[in-house]
């Protein structure tokens, strides 16, 4: 019976000290003590008949305790193995599900860009019709009939008129907007009208038959070119980068006088100190032809006016080098955006 | 308009290399678009004495040379050309020189070629003899270039063809030419520009104009009937012509600007106009049948054949040259093939006028023919410049030995005089906000050939207009000149800018533009632009003014390129199409876009508009095609269909705050399998529905395409600046009941749940339908509409409330639709 005892007791000290940080360590431990057939507890119970009839209802307990001992340690081990690193309840290394989502247009994308810049310096955002007349695309922007100027934009009609007003076409540019701003708001006006314009161009890789542009206009007393050049220059700095190279140079346009064009500097990464000048803007003071046609003395104020082109600064920021791609509308274009 | 350097500088010395005055000028307003270097430089290619040209022993076609070039040695030379032979000096390129050769599979273009010691068919040749197209400085290449027979052995040939009067290598920059700057046409014009920005005297050639009348009015007579459209016609005689080739450097200088010589009496008109702007015409006096030119505007429609060898139809109201028996040119476009100067002529009258210029342009558009000189007619030349122009082709053409001149000059119309105009200096600050002393104008203006004079107000200066800036009419006129001359960005730019003292309300057209792309974003579409131009065909195909309210035909312009591009989209639906098509060619199934974007009718009752007569308005569309989601390890999606669309529509209008309802069907079309009419206070807004399968397919989408378009105009017109009041959520449970209830398989859905939602009385919060069951367990022909109900108050509600309502939607649904609950 002490023998018996004895082996009780060197059993409980072996399962309470037996090394089972491993997975397979709990697993030998389990089959060495719990084991149905070759455990040593159940081998321990199969000798019931050497204790003592008296003794075997205590012996049965400190044999059960033993065996719930041993149990509590292999859940315990389980338990740790478990909560260890790598050993997850589920695979966590499938890919997530992605909610689809769209996007907006690289043109939009730009357009809003360019918007709020200029809505930081108080202007406000108006728009106008794509279907103009000729007065407000050409007469009253100063365009003379019959002159060279209207060749500057080949003009897609919808019916041409012999009087050079009242005939119906594509804008060919924002600026009537500026007219039909100034003939309902008096000065001082400061407005930005972003907008789709037409060319009656072939499309090729860099013209399209018709593009988006953001006008500017600002009517108000002492405006002068130095505000012009300043806004500009201001507006260069925040699309592209404080340090662009930009240069304002002469140009002509017939609403504007002094006419001015923006370039900015491209440089080839190829080529140290090579690269190129880009127009990216056209613009000037308003000429005083265009605020007597809207009833606004030019001696009295005057302005300024721009207007951009959005596909051209969209393509300048995304190093895109055909403007069709814009109108493509590939999925794998546009999921870049 | 492409300016020689070499050219220019006869006009005003240059001293900066061609970058700096390419910038000098774009920054005063003539645009250099690109700067050339044509020809090469020469270094390496000398003089050379043919000692010995024998035939090449392996060649027939060769010729085997000595060539003495100041060496010790003389050079051993394979030659190909048929004029070499002994005693000539010639052009060698010797070995290590890099000479510009013609491009043979690229005519009219060079490439570098860099001579080396070579073996020609057995035999070394240690340079090449040149021809002149190899040395930039002719097209012949049928033989090689030889020299003045003085030329010295070993001097560089550039220095022999200089000192020959052949300029050796040129740049040429292309400048951008605006339509104010008529006097920038010409290398004298562009050369005052340069005179006046660097501070140089300016070299322009002053001919003397040989007096009027004189024996030139013996040979011919010259009458102007229409002196509205040729106010003054200049001409000179010159008999005793001998038609030859014009001089080498005036025919690399016109080579060099992109003419082709001809002869001398075309390349000296060309020149001159080239040189001072006044276009000038050439005729055989020999060839007017009358000895007269009459000026006059044609009557009639008239059969012309022009120089180029074109017959013309020549409309009625053009200016047209006559020589008492038929016309001979076209006033200020094109002369006459009857009239050509031709080898075997021997008198010429040339002819220097100045055309109205809106005429000139009608004439040019109507005959859809510009010339170098109704380009410079339309935007106006020098309105004094005529006689001088005359004189100074009357000059070369004595100069160059082509002919005698017959004294005097035909002048008809009064000369121009210069206008003045007044410049108020305080008008410069007033611009470009800097004030600007009186003799600094004064300086930069009379630098460009204006003439300054001072007026009783020290404040107010006078300027007289030169005659060849017939842009320059007003004061803003002059500051900008002022402007441009000084360098736009010497002006100061502000320290602070003024800003407006309020900041703008945003519009609804934003805050709407917002909303909609944040839905529409994170419900997985993606934006498009499309071309709002398709084929007049499509427009009709697609129209469908039942669905969208855009009444009216299609507006059509009237001069589109091509016919895939004459007409204004009257909805977006047919612009996406394309787009599905265009994707789904490239292998993408996952098709969800939307586009915002004018569509246009013609529709006379419509005057709202800016142009009275057309309806203009912007319109939103959503297209989907193919799965809900990308697919995924466990998931296989199902196809995003009409309800998805249809909850994208329902998603807008919530998050816009509009309240839309849909109708129970829609006009038919044939465009469409299905949908339904979107309403919006009782008017129709758009529609959702899902294309005819037909339609998809043809534009090779095999899934269901759905889509809906809005006239976002509209809506955006019925929406209102109120702000979003907060409703405090309630406090109390909600209820939630299901039920379940058998119908007809017919009856609407929408209308069970519309009759739900009436029936529920006060305590009702919402309904949606959660199950629709056909099948077993269902009688035939009927369907079961599972719909879970929300009951709700400010307080909390009990079970008898709820289920007095609940009885009464059952109620309601058994009456409206003979509904049976099911069991």
């Amino acid at each position: 019976m002490a023998e018996i005892d004895d082996v009780v007791r060197e059993l409980r000290t072996e399962i309470e000290s037996a090394d089972i940080g491993s997975p397979d360590a709990a697993e030998t431990f389990r089959i060495k003590y719990l084991g149905q057939k070759r455990g040593l507890i159940n081998d321990l119970m199969k000798r019931i008949p050497e204790v003592a009839p008296g003794q075997r209802r205590d012996f049965g307990q400190s044999v059960n305790a033993l065996k719930k001992l041993a149990e509590s340690r292999v859940a315990a081990a389980k338990k740790a193995a478990e909560a260890a690193p790598g050993a997850a309840k589920f695979d966590v290394t499938l890919p997530g599900r992605e909610p689809l989502v769209g996007s907006l247009h690289p043109i939009t994308q730009t357009r809003n860009a360019i918007l709020r810049i200029f809505e930081r310096y108080g202007f406000h955002v108006a728009e106008g019709p794509e279907l103009e007349d000729e007065w407000h695309n050409f007469t009253a922007l100063n365009f003379p009939s019959n002159h060279p100027a209207r060749d500057m934009q080949d003009t897609l009609f919808v019916s041409p008129s012999d009087d050079g007003d009242s005939g119906v076409l594509l804008r060919t540019h924002t600026s009537p907007a500026q007219i039909r701003i100034l003939k309902n708001q008096p000065p001082p006006v400061r407005v930005v009208v972003p907008g789709r314009v037409y060319r009656n161009e072939a499309i090729t890789y860099k013209s399209y038959c018709l593009f988006h542009q953001v006008e500017g206009l600002y009517v108000d007393t002492q405006v002068t070119l130095g505000d012009l050049h300043y806004i500009l220059r201001t507006f260069s700095r925040a699309i592209f980068g404080s340090d662009v190279r930009m240069r304002f140079r002469p140009n002509y346009f017939p609403f504007t006088e002094p006419s001015a064009e923006v370039d900015i500097w491209f440089a080839n990464p190829d080529h140290p100190g090579g690269g190129r000048w880009l127009e990216i803007l056209g613009c000037g003071m308003v000429d005083p032809n265009v605020l007597r046609a809207v009833d606004i003395d030019p001696e009295v104020y005057s302005g300024y006016a721009f207007g951009m082109g959005i596909e051209r600064i969209a393509m300048l920021r995304y190093g895109i080098d055909d403007i069709r791609v814009l109108y493509e509308n590939d999925v794998r274009f546009l999921d870049q955006f | 308009m492409k300016i020689s350097l070499d050219w220019l500088s006869e006009h005003v010395e240059v001293n900066s290399d061609p970058s700096a005055l390419a910038d000098l000028l774009t920054m005063a307003g003539l645009e250099v678009e690109s700067v050339e270097r044509i020809g090469g430089t020469l270094d390496g290619v000398v003089v050379g004495s043919v000692i010995e040209a024998g035939r090449h022993p392996n060649a027939d076609r060769l010729s085997l040379c000595k060539v003495d070039v100041g060496n010790p040695e003389p050079l051993q030379i394979v030659c190909g050309a048929p004029n070499v032979s002994a005693g000539q000096k010639v052009a060698v390129a010797t070995i290590g020189s890099t000479i510009t050769v013609p491009d043979q599979k690229q005519p009219g273009r060079a490439v570098a070629l860099k001579i080396k010691r070579s073996k020609i068919r057995g035999e070394y040749s240690e340079g090449m003899i040149c021809a002149e197209d190899e040395l930039g400085v002719g097209e012949d290449h049928d033989g090689i270039l030889v020299l003045q027979a003085d030329a010295p052995v070993g001097a560089p040939v550039r220095d022999v063809l200089v000192q020959s009067g052949q300029p050796v290598g040129d740049v040429v920059l292309d400048i951008a030419i605006t339509p104010n700057r008529p006097d920038a046409t010409s290398h004298v014009g562009v050369a005052r520009d340069v005179a006046a920005l660097t501070k140089a005297e300016l070299r322009t050639p002053q001919p003397v104009p040989p007096s009027q009348a004189g024996s030139v009015e013996e040979r011919v007579s010259v009458v102007v009937e229409a002196p509205n459209g040729c106010p003054r016609f200049a001409a000179m005689v010159v008999e005793g012509v001998n038609v030859v080739e014009s001089p080498k450097w005036m025919q690399a200088r016109l080579r060099a600007v992109g003419l082709r010589p001809r002869n001398n009496v075309v390349d000296i008109t060309n020149y001159v106009m080239l040189e001072l702007g006044q276009p000038l015409h050439a005729y055989d006096l020999d060839k007017l049948v009358g000895e007269q030119i009459v000026v006059r505007e044609s009557k009639s429609e008239t059969r012309f054949v022009t120089l180029d060898e074109k017959e013309r139809t020549v409309p009625v109201g053009t200016m047209m040259v006559w020589d008492g028996e038929r016309e001979i040119g076209i006033g200020g476009v094109m002369g006459g093939m009857n009239t050509e100067v031709s080898d075997d002529t021997t008198r010429v009258l040339v002819e220097g006028a100045y055309w109205n210029p809106a005429m000139i342009r009608r004439t040019s558009k109507q005959l859809g023919l510009q010339t170098d000189a109704s380009y410079r007619f339309e935007r106006g030349v020098d309105s004094a410049g005529q006689a001088r122009a005359v004189a100074r082709a009357g000059e070369l053409i004595a100069e160059t030995g082509g002919g005698v001149l017959v004294d005097g000059m035909i002048h008809v119309g009064e000369p121009d005089t210069r206008r003045t105009v007044t410049l108020r200096l305080s008008q410069i600050e007033r611009h470009l906000g800097l004030a600007l002393p009186h003799n600094e104008v004064s300086e930069l203006l009379t630098a460009i050939g204006f003439g300054i004079s001072v007026t009783d107000d020290p404040g107010v200066i006078a300027c007289a207009v030169p005659t060849f800036r017939p842009d320059v009419e007003r004061e803003i006129d002059i500051i900008e000149e002022v402007a441009r001359l000084r360098g736009y960005a010497s002006f100061p730019m502000p320290e602070a800018t003024r800003v407006p003292n309020f900041a703008p309300e945003e519009r609804l057209e934003d805050q709407t533009m917002d909303a909609l792309h944040s839905v529409l974003v994170g419900a997985g579409y993606r934006e498009i632009f499309t071309n709002s131009l398709i084929s007049e065909d499509t427009a009709g195909r697609f129209q469908a003014s039942e669905l969208t309210g855009l009444l009216g035909k299609p507006v059509v312009t009237v001069n589109a390129i091509t016919s895939e591009m004459t007409t204004l989209r009257p909805s977006l639906l047919a612009g996406a199409l394309p787009v599905l098509q265009f994707n789904a060619n490239r292998g993408q199934d996952l098709l969800r876009f939307f586009e915002t974007g004018n569509v246009f009718a013609t529709n006379p009752q419509d005057t709202s508009g800016a142009v009275a007569g057309y309806s203009e308005r912007t319109d939103l569309l959503l297209v989907a095609a193919g799965p809900k989601r990308r697919r995924s390890f466990d998931d296989a999606p199902d196809n995003y269909d009409y309800y998805d669309v249809k909850g994208a529509v329902q998603s807008i209008a919530r998050k816009l705050r509009i309240d839309i309802a849909f109708s129970d069907t829609l006009p038919d079309t044939k465009l469409f399998e299905a949908g339904q009419m979107i309403v919006l206070d009782g008017n129709n807004v758009g529609f959702v529905g899902q294309l005819s399968a037909e339609i998809a397919n043809e534009f090779g989408v095999n899934a269901p395409v759905n889509c809906a378009e809005l006239d976002l105009s509209a809506i955006i017109a019925s929406r209102s600046r109120e702000r979003v009041q907060y409703q405090a959520t309630s406090r109390h449970p909600v209820v939630e009941r299901d039920l379940a209830v058998v119908v007809s398989k017919e009856t609407s859905a929408g209308h069970l749940l519309k009759t739900t939602l009436n029936a529920g009385g006060k305590l009702m919060r919402g309904a949606e339908i959660f199950d629709v069951y056909e099948g077993k367990g269902i009688p035939s022909g009927q369907k079961s509409v599972a719909i879970s109900m929300r009951f709700g108050s400010d307080r909390t509600l009990t079970d008898g409330e709820v289920d007095a309502a609940v009885a009464n939607v059952v109620s309601a649904l058994q009456k409206r639709h003979a509904g049976e609950l099911r069991a």
